[in-house]
């Protein structure tokens, strides 16, 4: 069943399609949320708030004047950026990091150590930049998402996402050299 | 030779450049090795986070996937059981007022055809027979107009009393 038929019966009341609807996207939603707040508890807490207000909100969603990935990352993009206003984010410690299973089972093993370097280089980079310059570019790679989809789900002009762009590529690449 | 190019090497890397300036951009790459150079660094960063970033982001962990239930509680509409879907309203409205009006036809036209059976049994207590005691009503399957149920009508009424009436001593 596609994301349309299964909205419609979403928007008819039935209960059945709204956990497939969330089972279905409560992994994108959360990884998202996961790349902004960068704290677990505080994605999981927003993935929850943001199928809470989508699916409570479903009956409004017009699927002409948007796509329904769009309109839901919308909601993620906003309930974080509000997540992130309400209280202040404690950096996340490089050894806490490391010990984390971040994408290693794919990986082999004589490159882990490397690999986890370079991510977690990255990873502090990324934490060093605005909110709005990280969201810029964790929407252009965790997705593939283009300019015009990133534009409709920050609600910006094209120009102000490739600005933005911008600068977080000249202060990634400034830290990452820093950083060796 | 152009001037060197600055931030339009990292739009190039980020591909936001659009076609005719990517075409400005190549006609001066092609002369300049020094803007080359730099745009391979910036390619290069641009390679890194797009391999690295997805794998950052860590998919949705049981907790998360297995919380629809936690999250179901909280939307108002889906604490009661679910509805079936329906028709949407204005159609509804439509159906059921058309029902209602074919339903009071059927109860007049039943009422505008309808004669009651007239036996014998119901004159058997008169004192006086009248006509309408041997009168066989017609049926439905004959056209009955209103004259003819009301001179039924006529027939029936006033009835005398099934009993008689004598004067006392």
């Amino acid at each position: 069943m596609d994301d349309s038929d299964l909205i419609q019966r979403c928007q008819s009341g039935d209960a059945h399609a709204c956990a497939d609807l969330y089972q279905r996207w409560c992994s994108s939603v959360y990884r998202l949320a996961y790349g902004i707040l960068r704290q677990e508890q505080d994605a999981e807490e927003v993935t929850q708030d943001v199928f809470v207000y989508a699916i409570s909100r479903l009956r409004n969603y017009d699927p002409d004047k948007a796509a329904f990935r769009t309109w839901l990352y919308t909601i993620t993009i906003s309930r974080s950026r509000n997540k992130l206003r309400r209280k202040w984010l404690p950096t996340v410690e490089i050894s806490e990091w490391e010990e984390s299973e971040i994408g290693d089972a794919e990986r082999p093993p004589e490159n882990w150590t490397e690999l986890q370097a370079e991510r977690v280089r990255v990873w502090e980079a990324l934490g060093r930049l605005s909110p709005k310059l990280r969201e810029a570019v964790v929407l252009r790679y965790f997705e593939n998402l283009t300019y015009p989809e990133i534009g409709d789900i920050l609600k910006c002009p094209i120009k102000t996402i490739q600005s933005r762009v911008r600068l977080a590529h000249a202060e990634l690449k400034k830290w990452l050299v820093e950083s060796g | 030779m152009n001037k060197h190019l600055s931030d339009e090497l990292i739009d190039y890397a980020w591909g936001i450049l659009t076609m005719q300036e990517k075409t400005n951009a190549d006609a001066h790459l092609r002369e300049c090795e020094a803007c080359r150079a730099k745009l391979l660094q910036h390619q290069a960063l641009v390679q890194k986070l797009a391999a690295t970033v997805p794998a950052l982001l860590p998919d949705a962990p049981p907790s998360v996937r297995g919380g629809w239930a936690d999250v179901a509680t909280r939307i108002p509409h889906l604490r009661t059981a679910p509805r079936r879907p329906g028709l949407p309203g204005f159609v509804a409205v439509g159906l059921a007022m058309s029902t209602a009006a074919m339903l009071l036809v059927a109860v007049m036209a039943k009422a505008w055809l309808y004669q009651p059976p007239l036996t014998a049994t119901a004159f058997a207590a008169s004192s006086t027979p009248v006509a309408s005691a041997t009168y066989t009503p017609e049926r439905p399957t004959a056209v009955a107009t209103p004259v003819s149920w009301m001179y039924v009508t006529s027939l029936q009424a006033p009835r005398p009393l099934p009993i008689a009436i004598t004067a006392q001593p």
